[in-house]
C-alpha cells in the first residue's frame, strides 16, 4: 500500500488559489445575509474579526510548515502514537462531513433560487453528488490541479460581481459604524466563527508540499485576500440594500440587478453566477476530499470510494431532511458548529507547535 | 482477489447509480413552461375594497405568431386578505399561479392609502421571484380601473406606465420614479418615509368611464398588440404622473403639487436635463438646465440642524413670454436677470417643499436616516422634532451656457 499520510502532491500555489478563491466562495452563499440579519450594518466588522482570527491561525500553521517536513497525522504519531493520531483524524473526518453540510444546503438553495423562475424539485440538485461522490475520491494532486483552474474563473467573476455593483451602491447604508451592541457583533462572531476555518485545510496539507522560505507569508497574504474580497462583497450587498438586505438570500445573485445594462439585455449577470457556482461547488467539495483522506489515515486502507459514498450518502439524507427547511438547519446545527470550529480549526492548529517535530530516538 | 471483486461491484453500482441520476434528472421539467400554456404578470394593482386586498393582475398571454398578435393582455382580478391571498384567487380564476419574475409594475390605489403601505408590499419583498427593480406608482381613483385601461401609445397600461416611468423621464425631473427596492428601504430607513410617482388619468369621455376590466372577481380582455385602434373613450383619456404620494409610516400623508414634485426630483433623482418656468405675465421665461447636480445635506450650527438643498446647472433660455427678436439673443444683463430669477424661483419651491412637509410630518427627503448615519450622537436628541426644529437654506447656482 502507497503511503498516503505524506509526499509532495499539491504546491504552495496550489493551497494559495485554495486559500483564496475557496475561501471566498464558501462564505459568499448565505453568509452575507445571516449576517446582515444578525447584526445589520455591522456585518463587515463581524467578518473582519474572524478574517483577523483565522489569519492569526493561518500565519501559524504556516509557519509551523517552515520547521517541519512532517504531515500533521506524523506529528501526531510522533508524539501521541499511531492511535491516538488515528482518532484525532477520525475526529477531522466527522468535522469536514459536519461543516460541509451548511455548504451543501445553501449551495441547493442557491440553484433553486438563482436559476429557475419556479421552486424546482430537489432531484434537480442530486446530480451534484456524482460529481461529489467523483471529485471525493480524488488526492491532493487534483485538489491542486482543480484549484488552478478555479483560480482564475474566481477573478473573474468577483471583479465582475464587484464592477457591476459598486456604482449602484450606497455605502452611507454602513453608517454608523460599530453602532450595534458589541454583546450581538461578538456574539455572531463566534456563532460564525465555522465559516472561517480553512486553518483546518492547511493542518491536512501539512507535509504534502515542500516549503520555501516566505511561504508562510504567502500562505497568509493568500487567505487575506479571500477574505477582504468577502468583506468587499458584503459591504457592497448591504449598501445595495440597506434595510432589505436580509430580505434578500444571495449576495452573488442579488448585488448586479441594479446594473444598468441588465436593465437592456437581461441578466447577464447570471453568467458570472453560474461561473462563480463551479468554484462553490470546488470549495464544498473540497470538505468531502478531506474527510476521504482523513478516513484513509484512519482505517489505513485506501478505499476511497467506499468513504466518498459513504459521505455522500450521509449528506444526501441530510439535504432531502433539510430540503427547504434551512433555518432549522441553522438552529439546529449551524447555532453550535462554532465549538467544533473553535476546536479543529482554532485550538488544535495552535497547539500543533506542542508537537514534537523530531523523530523519535 | 477480494478488492478487484470490490472494485467491481462498486464500479456497477456508480454506473447504476448515475444513469438512475441522469433518469431523473432528465425527466425533469426543469422549472420551463410552454409559454402559450401559461401567462406571466406584467402589472398588478392594489386596492381595497371592502376591507379586502383586491389585486388586478395584467397578464400578458403569448399568441401563436400567425394573425399578427402576438400578445394577448387579459386583466384578472382577485381578492383575499392579504397580497398572497389575492394572488392565490387570481390562480384560482385562472388555473396556474401567477409569476412575478417579469412584473415590472406595482401600483397602489388611492383606497390603499389609509392602508400599511409596508402590509401591502411585504409579500413583494418576502417573494423571493420578484425582483426589487420592479417601478411603483400611487393612482388616482381604483388601481384595477388604471391597469385595465387602454392608451393610444402602448399596448397596454403597464406599458403605457412603465414609459411615463422610465429612466429618460427622470433624467428629465418631469417623474418622481422609484422602484419597490427605494420604497422598502425608505420605509424602513429610520426616516419611515416613502414617496412615489402619483398617475392621474383624464378620462375626458364621460359616457366611456370605464375599462376592459373588471374588478370583484370577473376577468376581461384589454387589448393586444397590433389590434390596432383603442375604443372611443380611450382615446380621450390623457395619463399624467407629474405629482408624488409621499407617505409616513405607511399611510400616504399627501400629494405634491406639480412644482414642488419637480424640484423634489431635482434633489433626490438623477436629473440631467430639465425645463423650468421662471417669473410671471410677459417676463415668464421657460429655463432649460442641464448637468444637474442637486441633493440635500443636514449640518449642525450651534446645535440646530440645518437643512441645505443644494443645486447647481447649466441654465439657458428656452423660450420667453415677451416674444422673441435676434437682437435680445445675446443679452447678457437679461440672460443674467433670467437665471437669477430662476434661482429665486427655485428657493421658494424648495421652500414651499419643505412647507408641506413639514406640515404632514413627513421624511420623504430622509433627513432623520441622514441624522443617524451622519450625526448619531445627536440622533436621540433631535430626532423626534427634527422636521419643525430644521432650518432651511439653499446653495442655487445657475450658470449661463454661454
Amino acid at each position: 500500500m502507497t503511503d498516503i499520510s505524506s509526499g509532495n502532491k499539491i504546491s504552495v500555489r496550489q493551497i494559495c488559489f485554495i486559500l483564496t478563491a475557496y475561501n471566498a466562495a464558501s462564505k459568499l452563499l448565505l453568509y452575507p445575509t445571516n449576517a446582515a440579519f444578525e447584526v445589520g450594518n455591522a456585518l463587515i466588522f463581524s467578518a473582519l474579526f474572524n478574517l483577523i482570527l483565522q489569519t492569526v491561525v493561518i500565519w501559524s500553521v504556516s509557519y509551523l510548515c517552515s520547521r517541519t517536513d512532517k504531515t500533521f497525522f506524523g506529528l501526531l504519531e510522533n508524539t501521541f502514537g499511531k492511535v491516538t493520531a488515528r482518532i484525532v483524524y477520525a475526529f477531522f473526518a466527522l468535522y469536514f462531513i459536519v461543516t460541509a453540510i451548511i455548504p451543501t444546503v445553501e449551495q441547493q438553495w442557491l440553484v433553486n433560487d438563482a436559476f429557475y423562475d419556479t421552486m424546482p424539485k430537489l432531484v434537480i440538485f442530486l446530480p451534484f453528488f456524482i460529481f461529489s461522490v467523483y471529485a471525493g475520491v480524488k488526492s491532493f494532486t487534483n485538489v491542486g490541479r482543480c484549484a488552478d483552474l478555479c483560480l482564475p474563473i474566481f477573478a473573474v467573476t468577483a471583479a465582475g460581481f464587484l464592477i457591476m455593483s459598486v456604482g449602484e451602491a450606497d455605502f452611507s447604508n454602513l453608517l454608523p459604524v460599530m453602532r450595534q451592541p458589541i454583546k450581538s457583533v461578538a456574539g455572531y462572531t463566534l456563532a460564525s466563527m465555522f465559516r472561517f476555518s480553512e486553518s483546518a485545510f492547511l493542518l491536512m496539507f501539512m507535509g504534502h508540499f515542500k516549503y520555501k522560505k516566505g511561504d508562510a507569508a504567502k500562505l497568509t497574504v493568500s487567505y487575506v485576500v479571500g477574505g477582504l474580497v468577502v468583506i468587499a462583497v458584503m459591504a457592497t450587498f448591504y449598501s445595495l440594500y440597506g434595510a432589505l438586505t436580509p430580505t434578500r438570500s444571495f449576495a452573488i445573485s442579488n448585488i448586479s440587478v441594479f446594473f444598468p445594462v441588465i436593465g437592456f439585455v437581461g441578466r447577464v449577470d447570471l453568467f458570472f453566477v453560474y461561473a462563480f457556482d463551479i468554484v462553490v461547488l470546488f470549495a464544498i467539495v473540497l470538505n468531502i476530499q478531506m474527510s476521504v483522506h482523513c478516513m484513509c489515515l484512519t482505517f489505513n486502507r485506501d478505499l476511497r470510494i467506499i468513504y466518498s459514498l459513504c459521505i455522500n450518502a450521509v449528506l444526501i439524507a441530510l439535504t432531502f431532511i433539510f430540503n427547504n427547511r434551512y433555518l432549522l438547519l441553522r438552529n439546529a446545527i449551524g447555532r453550535w458548529l462554532w465549538i467544533p470550529a473553535l476546536l479543529f480549526a482554532y485550538i488544535i492548529p495552535l497547539l500543533c507547535w506542542a508537537l514534537r517535530r523530531r523523530d523519535r530516538k | 482477489m477480494k478488492r478487484p471483486r470490490l472494485k467491481r461491484s462498486l464500479s456497477i453500482f456508480y454506473a447504476l447509480l448515475f444513469i438512475a441520476l441522469t433518469f431523473l434528472f432528465f425527466t425533469n421539467d426543469f422549472g420551463l413552461l410552454d409559454l402559450r400554456k401559461t401567462s406571466v404578470v406584467i402589472g398588478v394593482g392594489l386596492d381595497i375594497e371592502d376591507g379586502e386586498v383586491a389585486l388586478t393582475a395584467q397578464l400578458a398571454v403569448p399568441q401563436p405568431a400567425e394573425n399578427g398578435e402576438n400578445t394577448k393582455f387579459n386583466v384578472i382580478t382577485g381578492n383575499g386578505a392579504t397580497v398572497a391571498a389575492a394572488l392565490n384567487d387570481v390562480n384560482v380564476k385562472t388555473g396556474y399561479y401567477p409569476k412575478l419574475v417579469f412584473c415590472k409594475l406595482i401600483i397602489v390605489g388611492e383606497s390603499c392609502f389609509d392602508e400599511d403601505l409596508s402590509d401591502l408590499l411585504d409579500y413583494f419583498y418576502r417573494n423571493e421571484y420578484t425582483g426589487l427593480t420592479l417601478n411603483v406608482a400611487a393612482c388616482e381613483g381604483k388601481a384595477s380601473e388604471l391597469i385595465a385601461q387602454q392608451f393610444p401609445c402602448g399596448n397596454s397600461a403597464t406599458d403605457v406606465i412603465d414609459k411615463l416611468l422610465s429612466s429618460e423621464a427622470q433624467a428629465s425631473g418631469n417623474v418622481t420614479a422609484t422602484t419597490l427596492k427605494n420604497v422598502g428601504e425608505s420605509l424602513y430607513s429610520e426616516s419611515r418615509s416613502a414617496y412615489m410617482p402619483y398617475l392621474e388619468n383624464g378620462i375626458i369621455d364621460e359616457e366611456g368611464g370605464g375599462s376592459g376590466g373588471e374588478g370583484g372577481g370577473s376577468g376581461g380582455e384589454s387589448g393586444g398588440s397590433g389590434g390596432g385602434g383603442g375604443s372611443p373613450q380611450c382615446e380621450e383619456s390623457e395619463l399624467t404622473c407629474d405629482k408624488c404620494a409621499v407617505f409616513r409610516n405607511g399611510y400616504c400623508v399627501g400629494v405634491l403639487p406639480q412644482k414642488e414634485t419637480f424640484v423634489f426630483s431635482l434633489v433626490e433623482n438623477k436629473v440631467s436635463h430639465a425645463f423650468m418656468e421662471s417669473g410671471t405675465g410677459d417676463d415668464v421665461v421657460v429655463l432649460g438646465l442641464r448637468d444637474c447636480k442637486g441633493g440635500v445635506s443636514l449640518t449642525f450650527e450651534n446645535d440646530k440642524p440645518v437643512i441645505e438643498f443644494k443645486f447647481k446647472a447649466t441654465a439657458k433660455i428656452q423660450d420667453s413670454g415677451d416674444g422673441f427678436s435676434p437682437e435680445v439673443i445675446d443679452d447678457k444683463e437679461k440672460n443674467m436677470q433670467a437665471l437669477k430669477s430662476g434661482e429665486e424661483t427655485l428657493a421658494q419651491l424648495f421652500n414651499s417643499l419643505m412647507d408641506i412637509l413639514k406640515q404632514a410630518d413627513c421624511d420623504a427627503l430622509g433627513l432623520r436616516t441622514m441624522l443617524y448615519k451622519q450625526h448619531y450622537d445627536k440622533y436621540e436628541k433631535h430626532s423626534r422634532n427634527l422636521l419643525n426644529a430644521v432650518q432651511v437654506r439653499h446653495s442655487i447656482k445657475l450658470k449661463t451656457s454661454g
